[in-house]
């Protein structure tokens, strides 16, 4: 049988089968959909949901129509002494009561009274609503008629709309999408390439705490080893990935759409926001994506980055003194990813720049930093620049990391100096 | 046959292994021995080719180690270690089959050898559940389920109790019967008198001895004989003296009187049994060579006296 497949049915049959596994891969999308999922699914399943009621002292009627559009219900009271208003307030009638003094001629002033502390938001809209009623009474003082239309006319915002000309014409590439996938491809290849990277360390350090690696390479040779190793924990990640989009999946037909929530819900502005409209601005956006060279290079670069830094930690917990080292190098090693998740932030704002480009050209930030300049559509000669690069350092490095590897066996326990490394490298070919 | 030709390793400013040569015949239990840091090990590795040597080679049956089928070779290194969280059955199936078994042979052999060895039960038991004496036979197992033309075994017996060790021993033998060129570096010199028909002592990197362990021990023989009488020694020691031999003991045993005595050469020992023969009631006499450990601390200790 080959030894290649040997070692990765091994490294990846022993992970799968583990409980932590099986309980990491059925438990984290349970656990992240309620997270989000579970206040919605309850509030679907609250019928006895009502409004709450909120009292409103205002002798001389001043506020008669700044609640008609609130969530809440406003139900006028008479001028009730403060005896009474602490009586309603006690009485759980009312979830409280707005006073407004109109003693307090510079209207700057009303007060709410409660047993039940009421929420920032509900503080906000009483206030905005109260707000707006004063603004009006103001404008209205300054001989300005018409005050709603003016607001409204106000309150218009502008929309700008972006075209990229190039050789192909002219294309229209405006919209949110764009950073925002931009943002989460890149998130997602740093997060998959760290934690895999890690695991690939931890098989490592389990082969040399347990000795059993001077076996092993007498039957294999150490870069075969070392490739059969990353590739059976890769699968094991795509294993994982694979089982939490079937559960999502599963998941998204069982669970209740916002479609499902009452619409007196309050919290229900996220349905409300997504109008046609936006949708299908978003849809516009989406079509004017290489979906396929976007598609392309995110499993290239993701596969490219993990078999990158997979190694280097393989090479890392190889070549370390002690897991207090190999803890130390990680943190080196794992620096270039870091930056390179800072750099995704400035490529939102200019994709071209020359910190962009670089960073998406130099092999240890790429994976991440050209994801997201690809999105924006990169040019296809910095794309296969990058893609090259990659390729050629990470078979390198898998190289260098085999022997390494190979090497460390002599140095077990012992604190290998920079000096040695250097001969290891010089020695490869031998 | 293998040929270790001028070999040498140098690690920073040490030189684990100077300038070396010497060969290995096919079918021989071949000794390595030598004190701690003799470089015992890291020649092990250049036979093994985990390390490469920074000069000389060396030959399997004229081919070069890096051109060698490395499934000729099976090995039980110094540093047992094997996935402590895989179940025996398992692992072995797994290690087996890097050594080109199919699964099916594998499992057909392992099998087997469970059972002569008496740990069928193990199969299905997690390695970290094993005492470090049972691991090492899984080893064992391990290092010879191919059926490898060169068996090399550091510190085989280390570790295991008197049944486990005898065992081993048993076959370690049978193994070597059937062809095999067994490698067995050991600090234990009575494993070398049991097993082992030629041997090579090192100390710090150079080859200090190497031969057939009965020519290594003629060569070093100091005429000396334990003579057992049934009567009373008297009259030999008398003649012992006479002759300027050295008594080196006495002893009563039983009814058994015995005598160690050192004479010059072999002729100073036919002649004083010559003249005792008749008078002394002989029942039995037998020359005592040097033993392996008494060469192998003789032997270091006069190269260091010579390095001071």
């Amino acid at each position: 049988m080959n030894e290649l497949f040997l070692v990765i049915h091994r490294e990846y049959i022993i992970r799968v089968r583990t409980i932590s596994f099986v309980l990491t891969t059925v438990l984290t999308p349970i656990l992240l959909s309620l997270v989000v999922l579970l206040p919605v699914y309850f509030v679907t399943k609250q019928t006895d949901y009502k409004p709450i009621t909120i009292g409103l002292i205002d002798p001389v009627q001043y506020l008669k129509n700044a609640f008609t559009d609130s969530e809440f219900v406003v139900e006028p009271l008479k001028n009730e002494t403060s005896d009474e208003v602490k009586q309603l307030v006690l009485s759980d009638k009312y979830e409280g009561i707005i006073y407004l003094n109109r003693s307090d001629s510079t209207f700057t002033k009303i007060q709410y009274y409660f047993t039940k502390q009421p929420s920032i938001s509900l503080i906000g809209q009483i206030k905005s609503a109260v707000e707006k009623v004063a603004i009006k009474e103001k404008m209205t003082t300054y001989g300005i008629n018409d005050v709603d239309t003016i607001i409204n006319a106000i309150k218009k915002t502008v929309d700008i709309e972006l075209f990229k000309v190039g050789d192909d014409g002219i294309q229209n590439v405006g919209g949110l999408i764009k950073p925002l996938l931009s943002i989460i491809l890149g998130l997602i290849i740093y997060m998959f390439v760290f934690m895999f990277s890690i695991r690939v360390m931890r098989g490592v350090l389990e082969e040399k705490g347990g000795r059993i690696v001077e076996l092993i390479i007498t039957s294999i040779s150490p870069v075969k080893f070392m490739t059969g190793k990353i590739i059976g924990i890769a699968m094991v990640g795509l294993t994982q990935i694979v089982c939490w989009f079937i559960i999502f999946s599963v998941m998204g037909v069982f669970l209740p759409t916002t479609s499902n929530i009452s619409s007196d819900y309050p919290g229900n502005f996220i349905a409300q926001q997504a109008t046609s409209g936006n949708i299908n601005q978003i849809l516009i956006n989406i079509n004017q994506l290489d979906i396929n060279t976007v598609a392309f290079s995110f499993v290239f670069f993701f596969i490219g980055g993990y078999l990158l830094y997979s190694s280097i930690f393989a090479a890392i917990a190889a070549a370390a003194k002690n897991e207090e080292e190999v803890g130390m190098f990680s943190m080196i090693i794992t620096i270039p990813l870091l930056m390179a998740i800072i750099v995704l932030s400035s490529v939102i704002i200019s994709p071209d720049s020359s910190l962009s480009y670089w960073f998406s050209i130099i092999p240890f930030t790429s994976p991440v930093v050209m994801m997201g300049r690809i999105v924006y559509g990169a040019p296809m000669q910095d794309i296969l620049l990058s893609m090259f690069l990659l390729i050629v350092t990470a078979g390198t490095v898998i190289w260098l990391s085999g022997k390494i590897y190979k090497m460390k066996i002599l140095y077990a326990g012992k604190k290998v100096t920079m000096r040695e490394i250097i001969s290891w490298i010089k020695n490869a070919n031998k | 046959m293998i040929k270790v030709i001028k070999v040498s390793k140098r690690y920073h400013d040490v030189n684990a292994v100077n300038d070396i040569s010497f060969s290995i015949p096919r079918g021989s239990v071949f000794g390595f021995l030598g004190p701690n840091g003799a470089g015992k090990t890291t020649l092990i590795r250049i036979l093994t080719g985990l390390i490469v040597p920074d000069k000389g080679h060396v030959l399997f049956d004229g081919q070069k180690q890096d051109e060698l089928n490395m499934r000729r070779i099976g090995y039980l290194p110094e540093e047992r270690g094997l996935y402590k969280k895989m179940k025996v059955g398992e692992q072995t199936v797994y290690l087996a089959c890097m050594k080109g078994l199919t699964r099916q042979v594998a499992e057909r052999r392992l099998r087997q050898w469970f059972e002569k060895m008496n740990i069928s039960d193990w199969w299905n038991k997690r390695l970290d559940s094993l005492s470090k004496g049972m691991q090492q036979k899984i080893q064992f197992i391990i290092a010879t389920i191919h059926h490898p033309d060169i068996l090399i075994l550091d510190e085989p017996f280390s570790g295991l109790d008197p049944v486990n060790q005898d065992i081993l021993g048993k076959e370690i033998i049978e193994l070597n019967q059937t062809g095999t060129t067994i490698i067995l570096s050991t600090h234990d010199m009575n494993s070398v008198e049991q097993f082992c028909n030629q041997i090579v002592l090192f100390d710090k990197g150079s080859v200090l001895l190497s031969g057939k362990v009965n020519e290594i021990k003629l060569a070093r023989k100091s005429f000396l004989y334990e003579f057992c009488f049934k009567q009373n020694d008297e009259l030999f020691v008398n003649q012992c003296n006479q002759l300027g031999a050295t008594i080196v003991s006495t002893n009563k045993i039983g009814t058994t009187f015995c005598v160690k005595a050192q004479f010059r050469n072999e002729q100073e020992a036919e002649s004083v049994l010559i003249h005792t023969l008749g008078q002394i009631g002989l029942i039995s006499f037998r020359e005592i060579l040097p033993s392996m450990h008494d060469i192998f601390v003789e032997s270091v200790i006069r190269k260091s006296d010579i390095n001071l």
